[in-house]
C-alpha cells in the first residue's frame, strides 16, 4: 500500500472561512476555470477560442514554423490553448518553402515542420518523401539543438505507417526529432479534416475544422510535451468526480459508475501506466473510503491504483499538500482534479502552483479535459517513468528499514542489496540525461536544462564525459536515478550540472552516486580541483545542503552562479561504501 | 427585422473579434476601410461566419464578401435558400 496520510479532525466549516479577513481575488482564480468549457469543448469555438485573453503570468517562447502551406488559421486558434499552457506564444513562420531551405538561422525554442505532404507524392513515393523529409530534418539538426516537431503524414492512410517507419528510422540518431501524430483526429473528423475545394483562397487542404484540430493538439500535447517538464501526478477527489452520488449519503453501493465516469477511470488507469502517480483526496470517513473500492468490484479503478491518499475531514489543501510531500514531488507537478469549485479556489489559494481541473456534472467533459490537459500528455513513456511508481512504494519500506537500523546503516544497505551501475557516454542514455536535467528541481546544482542534441553534440565533440547512475535494491529497480555532465579543463575538473532524481534521495547514497560518477570516469585522474557550479533555484537546498555538508563549509548565497571547489580526494574517499555492490560499465 | 438586427450585431462582433479592433461609428465597415481586414483575417471571418450560422461559403462567395452589409445579405440569402 503506498503512503496514506493520516486522519484529521472533522470540520464541517465552509473551506473559505479558515482565513477570516482574506479577500481572495476569486475571479482570478476561477478564470482558467471558465477557460476550460471553450478550450476542452467537444469541437472548439474558433470565435470564443479568439476572446480568451491569459491574465496570469506566461513564459515566451520562440516557436518557429517551416511551413509550404497556409497555417494562419491554425495559429490564431493555438496562441489560447498556449496560454493556458503557461506559455507566451512568439511565432515565427517562414516563407512557403517546399524545399525546406532553412533560410533564417536565429534561434528559437521549438522547430516545427509543417508542411502539406501530398505537394511530394507525384514524384515520390511515402517512403520517399519520408527519406528526404529525414535528410533535410538532419539539415535543420546540423543549425539547432532545439526539439524538432513533425507533423505526420497527410496522404492516403493506407501509406501512414509506411512513413512513419521510414521517417523514425531516418532521424532516430538525430535525437530530440518528434513525429506529431493525427491520426486520432483523422478519425475523429474523417473527411472534414480537408477542405480540398478551398485552397486558392485559405491557402491550405486543412479545414478550418481541422485547423482548430490541429492547433488543439499542438498546444495542449505537443508543445507542452516539448517546451515544459511533465506533471508528475494527478490527485483526484472521489464524491461526484470518480462516480455520481456522495458517499457518505448514497452509501458505497449507492454511488453510480456511469459509463462516463468509467471511461474517466480507465483515463486514469492509462496515465497511470503512463508513469504518473495518482493521488486521491477526499473528505470523507477513510474506512467507508476503503471499503467502497473494497465492494465496488465494477471501478476500474482499485484501492492499490493510487500511490497516496489523504482521507479525512482536513482541507483538501493540506490533502494535497501532504500527498506532494508523500510523492516527494513539487506541488507545481501535481493537477487537482475536482467538482466543487469552492474547495478548488480554496485549495488554489493555499497551494497557488497547484494546476487545477473542474470536473463538472458532465464526467464525458472531464474526460476531454483529462485529455486535451497540458503536461499529461507525453510523447513516450521512458523506461523510468513506469519504474517511478514502484519504486515510490518501495520508498516507504526503505524509510522503515532506515528509522530501524539508524544505528547501523551498513545492515540496511545489506539488508536491501543495494546495487549501483555507473556507465559513462552511452548513447542510449541521452535521453534520460536530458529529461533528468529538464525533470529535477530539488537536486540539481546549476539548473542547467540540456536538450538531446546538445548533449549528443558535446559528448561526440569529446568534450563533456556524461554519466549515470542506476540503482536497484530487493525491492525495486529504481532505473537511472542521476546524472552527472563533466569536463576537463586543464587539470580541473569543471562539473557542469549534477541531478539526482527526488525518488532516490533520503536513502544516504547521494555522497556515492555523486562521487562514482565522477571518480570512475576518464577524465578524473590526475585531477587537482574539482569545480561545482552552484545557483540557487526555487527548489534546490536539497543539493545546496549536500553540496556544503561534501565541503564542510557554509555556502555563500548564489543568486547567481558562484563555483564551490572539492579536493578530488575528497570524492574518492566518498566513492567507497563496501556494503553497496557497485559496477562500472 | 428582429432577428435580421440580432444578425447584424452578431456579425458585428465577429468582425470586432477577428479583426481585433473596435468598430464603433462605423455603420458598414468595409475591407477597404479597415487595415487590419487583409486577406488572413478574412479567412478568419469567414471561417467564424460558417461557424457560427452553420452555412458554407464558396470560394467566389469569399472573395466576393467585401463588407458587413455584403455578409448579412450573403446570410440572408443562404437561410432564405
Amino acid at each position: 500500500m503506498g503512503p496514506s496520510v493520516s486522519v484529521g479532525a472533522k470540520n464541517s466549516h465552509s473551506v473559505l472561512e479558515d482565513r477570516p479577513g482574506a479577500e481572495p481575488d476569486l475571479a482570478a482564480l476561477s478564470e482558467r476555470f471558465e477557460w476550460q468549457s471553450v478550450l476542452f469543448a467537444p469541437e472548439p469555438e474558433r470565435g470564443a477560442l479568439l476572446r480568451l485573453k491569459a491574465k496570469w503570468p506566461l513564459s515566451a517562447r520562440r516557436i518557429r514554423f517551416h511551413r509550404n502551406h497556409g497555417i494562419e488559421s491554425a495559429l490564431s486558434v493555438l496562441r489560447p490553448f498556449l496560454e493556458y499552457a503557461g506559455i507566451e506564444p512568439q511565432f515565427v513562420v517562414s516563407d512557403y518553402d517546399d524545399s525546406l531551405s532553412f533560410s533564417t538561422v536565429d534561434p528559437a525554442d521549438v522547430e516545427v515542420i509543417w508542411l502539406d505532404l501530398t505537394r511530394f507524392t507525384d514524384r515520390l513515393s511515402p517512403e520517399g518523401v519520408a527519406s528526404w523529409l529525414g535528410a533535410r530534418v538532419a539539415a535543420l539538426r546540423a543549425r539547432t539543438d532545439a526539439p524538432v516537431l513533425v507533423l505526420d503524414w497527410d496522404g492516403p492512410m493506407a501509406a501512414a505507417s509506411e512513413f512513419a517507419e521510414q521517417f523514425r528510422e531516418c532521424t532516430e540518431p538525430l535525437g530530440g526529432v518528434r513525429l506529431a501524430e493525427r491520426r486520432e483526429l483523422f478519425e475523429d473528423l474523417g473527411e472534414y479534416y480537408f477542405d480540398e475545394g478551398r485552397v486558392s483562397v485559405t491557402g491550405t487542404r486543412m479545414s478550418r475544422q481541422g485547423a482548430v484540430g490541429t492547433a488543439r493538439l499542438l498546444g495542449s500535447r505537443w508543445l507542452p510535451a516539448l517546451l515544459e517538464p511533465r506533471l508528475r501526478a494527478v490527485v483526484v477527489d472521489l464524491d461526484n468526480t470518480l462516480y455520481d452520488g456522495v458517499l457518505a449519503e448514497d452509501g458505497g453501493e449507492g454511488v453510480l459508475l456511469t459509463e462516463a465516469h468509467a471511461e474517466l477511470q480507465r483515463d486514469l488507469l492509462t496515465l497511470r501506466t503512463s508513469g504518473l502517480f495518482l493521488g486521491l483526496v477526499s473528505r470523507n470517513d477513510p474506512a467507508d473510503v476503503q471499503e467502497l473500492f473494497r465492494t465496488r468490484a465494477d471501478f476500474p479503478l482499485h484501492w492499490g491504483d493510487f500511490s497516496a491518499h489523504s482521507i479525512g475531514w482536513q482541507l483538501k489543501s493540506a490533502g494535497v499538500e501532504r500527498i506532494a510531500q508523500a510523492l516527494r514531488i513539487d506541488t507545481g507537478a501535481i493537477l487537482f482534479v475536482d467538482d466543487n469549485a469552492g474547495e478548488l479556489l480554496e485549495t488554489l489559494q493555499r497551494v497557488p502552483r497547484l494546476r487545477c481541473l473542474h470536473a463538472g456534472q458532465d464526467a464525458d467533459r472531464t474526460v476531454s479535459c483529462l485529455r486535451y490537459f497540458p503536461g499529461l500528455w507525453a510523447f513516450e513513456g521512458t523506461v523510468e517513468d513506469t519504474l517511478r511508481i514502484a519504486d515510490t512504494r518501495a520508498n516507504e519500506e526503505r524509510e522503515r528499514a532506515l528509522a530501524v537500523a539508524a544505528d547501523d546503516v551498513a545492515s540496511y544497505y545489506r539488508e536491501l542489496g543495494v546495487r549501483l551501475t555507473v556507465d559513462h557516454n552511452r548513447e542510449q542514455r541521452l535521453p534520460r540525461i536530458a529529461e533528468l536535467s529538464r525533470k529535477t528541481n530539488q537536486f540539481n546544482l546549476a539548473l542547467q536544462r540540456y536538450g538531446e542534441s546538445e548533449l549528443r553534440s558535446h559528448m561526440a565533440a569529446g568534450k563533456w564525459e556524461l554519466s549515470t547512475a542506476r540503482l536497484e535494491d530487493r525491492l525495486t529497480d529504481s532505473g537511472v536515478v542521476a546524472m552527472s555532465v563533466a569536463e576537463r579543463q586543464g587539470s580541473k575538473l569543471l562539473v557542469h550540472e549534477l541531478c539526482i532524481s527526488c525518488r532516490a534521495l533520503g536513502r544516504q547514497l547521494e555522497d556515492l552516486i555523486v562521487a562514482q560518477m565522477l571518480v570512475s570516469g576518464r577524465i578524473f585522474a590526475g585531477t587537482s580541483e574539482v569545480t561545482f557550479p552552484l545557483l540557487d533555484g526555487p527548489r534546490n537546498q536539497p543539493a545546496r545542503t549536500w553540496l556544503s555538508q561534501l565541503t564542510g563549509t557554509s555556502l555563500p548565497s548564489a543568486q547567481e552562479t558562484v563555483q564551490v571547489f572539492v579536493q578530488p580526494q575528497r570524492l574518492v574517499e566518498a566513492s567507497v561504501n563496501p556494503h553497496v555492490s557497485i559496477a562500472i560499465l | 427585422m428582429k432577428t435580421a438586427d440580432t444578425e447584424r450585431t452578431t456579425v458585428r462582433q465577429i468582425l470586432q473579434t477577428a479583426l481585433d479592433t473596435p468598430l464603433e461609428g462605423i455603420a458598414n465597415p468595409t475591407r477597404d476601410e479597415i487595415e487590419r481586414w487583409d486577406s488572413l483575417t478574412h479567412v478568419e471571418i469567414v471561417f467564424m461566419l460558417e461557424e457560427r450560422f452553420d452555412v458554407r461559403f464558396s470560394e467566389e462567395e469569399i472573395v466576393a464578401l467585401h463588407s458587413l452589409a455584403d455578409i448579412v445579405a450573403l446570410l440572408r440569402e443562404k437561410h432564405a435558400a
